[in-house]
């Protein structure tokens, strides 16, 4: 029962960070209308490693 | 302090001085060639052929690059898969092979703080090495571990690196090609090389169990055999700090003589150093590397500068006592409680310094021990967030956080949008800024605080009064920083302890690390903008000087109210 316990806890917390790196992307995200700016984004996400 | 306790200082200054060009200029070349620099890296043939058959293995295009998020995601799965592999290898050790020991299986508790210790590159430890986990657990658990939370945590960094230098870019190279680079071309080839340097000097490499041996007042003692040396070179190496045996550094067989007490201390300090090297030259200005350097080195040794004569000079307690502290040609004087008498206070306040600095937290001595300031060089070197100079990678990014939060105040100083190395710091990366200084101090206090309140965690402590809530506070910010050095005087093997400490663990790491890809995402994505007569300049002594005086605000604003209440307190009452 601890077992499946700590697994769960592990599991949230990277499913806490997997949500904190979406709200960072957003807050960051907001300065890209100021800049104005065109993001090469060529190759993003590329190969099963991305 | 003694000739011998200046000459070690000083020849470890000189050492580094002189290996420390030549490894970060390496580190830049590695980071810098190859897939992601166009150019060719060192040894690229023969490093080449042993990464090719792992990225085919783990499908891995060498060639990819990654969005910050994508970058993100894939330390987040990394970590996830890689530590409950190692939770269910240390509650499985007693089933497998390698376990000449008969070491049984962790318990649930123990094992989710030694497994988040150990992927948090923190290497905590609630258990005794030599009786708690096998020699499977130790070379296919926790060396793998050893290797591979140094490599993420450098891997960070070099992608902070590409978001300062990339104009107008949505990636930050790939992070399974980071991971696999760093480990394969920088510490496997240093950990190798360590090891038969310590295997030299005495440092115990076998596959021996634990056996009896006749002591010569015909006792009987159990001594324990392993591969020592090899873990002891990566634990150093890579700014871990697992102790193969529970004495860690201060065992004979980990750290046998004053040689490899040096070697040792060179191998915890010279990656986090040499790193700065490595960013000068990877962004085209040595400067900026220089005034990073500089920065982790004041504040290295001002803490070094105080420990070791704090030490040697001993404590008005012993002294009252009765205790000879002398310095004579029999003993080497000071404080030496808690301490090796092979190591004296010297040798031990410098290994303490350096130790703390880096996110190592291998111990030579007793923390707990130390008269009290100069039981308040570690922590306070702990609390500056491990930027002197901090562990792979991590201290690099932290002290970088720091930059970047000092030319915002510069330009709130002379009303100019800030800029560094021709980036413009906006809102956004101020917010992650700010998450980055504000999740360590949440949680190091915060939970201090609470077990404070408790009276079962309270029973854990040896100590009450000033010393006990250093012990308490000490436990918290060493976890919470990916230190893992303990003060000693907390029993930390409780559900209590090992469940919140294993939390601070997670999240100094992973929420410190997350915003700062945020922020190397952000900034590669923008066009750098010419200098102009109203830039702050960020590559001279005046920018070292408010840098460090950011540092030193910010930790002070934050905790010196409990330095203040602890070891402060502690001496200026004299109780030591």
């Amino acid at each position: 029962m601890a077992d499946v316990l700590f697994v769960v806890v592990l599991v949230a917390f990277f499913a806490l960070a997997a949500l904190l790196v979406r709200a960072c992307d957003r807050v960051v995200g907001r300065d890209e209308g100021v800049h104005g700016e065109e993001v090469d984004d060529r190759r993003v996400g590329a190969g099963r490693a991305a | 302090m003694t000739t011998a306790g200046w000459l070690q200082l000083i020849g470890m200054v000189a050492v580094l001085a002189v290996t420390i060009p030549l490894l970060g200029g390496y580190m830049a070349k590695v980071y810098g060639g190859g897939v992601h620099g166009g150019s060719r890296a060192p040894g690229d043939r023969f490093f080449g052929a042993i990464e090719r058959p792992i990225y085919r293995f783990c499908g891995i295009d060498p060639e990819g690059e990654q969005r910050w998020t994508v970058y993100a995601y894939s330390l987040i799965a990394f970590s996830l898969v890689s530590v409950l592999v190692l939770y269910a290898q240390l509650r499985l050790q007693g089933h497998l092979p390698g376990n000449p020991g008969h070491v049984g299986a962790m318990g649930p508790a123990q094992s989710f703080n030694t497994a988040v210790s150990f992927l948090t590159n923190t290497n905590w430890q609630s258990y005794s090495g030599e009786t708690g986990v096998s020699q499977l657990t130790q070379m296919a658990g926790l060396a793998f571990h050893n290797f591979v939370s140094a490599a993420a945590g450098a891997a960070v960094a070099v992608a902070l690196i590409r978001g300062l230098t990339r104009a107008r870019r949505g990636t930050l190279g790939s992070f399974w090609v980071d991971l696999v680079r760093t480990c394969t071309r920088i510490l496997l080839p240093l950990a190798l090389v360590a090891s038969i340097v310590l295997v030299s000097q005495g440092v115990e490499q076998n596959l021996n169990g634990p056996r009896s041996v006749a002591t010569v007042d015909a006792g009987a003692q159990t001594l324990v055999g392993g591969p020592v040396a090899s873990q002891e070179a990566i634990k150093e190496g890579g700014q871990n700090g697992g102790g193969f045996f529970n004495a860690n550094s201060a065992h004979p067989y980990e750290n046998p003589n004053p040689i490899t007490n040096f070697f040792e201390i060179w191998l915890i300090l010279a990656i986090p150093f040499s790193l700065t090297v490595t960013y000068g030259k990877l962004v085209g200005d040595r400067r900026q590397g220089w005034v990073l350097l500089s920065a982790m080195v004041v504040l290295w040794l001002t803490m070094t500068l105080i420990i070791m004569p704090v030490e040697a000079r001993g404590s008005p307690k012993l002294g009252a006592a009765g205790a000879n502290q002398q310095t004579t040609s029999l003993q080497s004087g000071g404080n030496m409680e808690g301490k090796e008498t092979r190591f004296g206070p010297v040798g031990c306040g410098l290994f303490a310094s350096a130790t703390t600095g880096t996110s190592t937290g291998a111990v030579n001595c007793a923390h707990d021990s130390l008269t009290p300031i100069g039981g308040a060089i570690p922590l306070v070197n702990i609390m500056f967030g491990e930027v002197s100079p901090g562990g792979t990678g991590s201290g690099l990014y932290g002290m970088l956080v720091f930059a970047l939060l000092a030319v915002f105040i510069a330009g709130l100083m002379v009303g100019r949008t800030p800029e560094y190395l021709g980036k413009k710091i906006q809102a956004g990366e101020m917010k992650l800024v700010v998450l980055y200084i504000l999740f360590v101090p949440l949680v190091v206090l915060g939970f201090s605080a609470a077990a404070i309140l408790l009276e079962s965690a309270t029973h854990s402590l040896a100590n009450s009064g000033p010393h006990g809530l250093t012990e308490m506070v000490y436990a918290y910010a060493s976890s919470a920083n990916n230190n893992g050095s303990a003060f000693a005087g907390l029993n930390a093997n409780t559900n209590w302890f090992n469940t919140t400490l294993a939390l601070c663990m997670l999240v100094g790491r992973f929420f410190l690390m997350i915003p700062v890809l945020g922020i190397a995402g952000s900034l590669a994505r923008k066009q750098p903008v010419p200098a102009s007569a109203g830039t702050f300049p960020t590559g001279t002594p005046l920018f070292t000087g408010l840098l460090l005086g950011v540092v030193i605000i910010v930790v002070g604003l934050t905790f010196f109210p409990v330095v203040a209440l602890g070891p402060v307190v502690e001496h200026l009452v004299g109780h030591f």
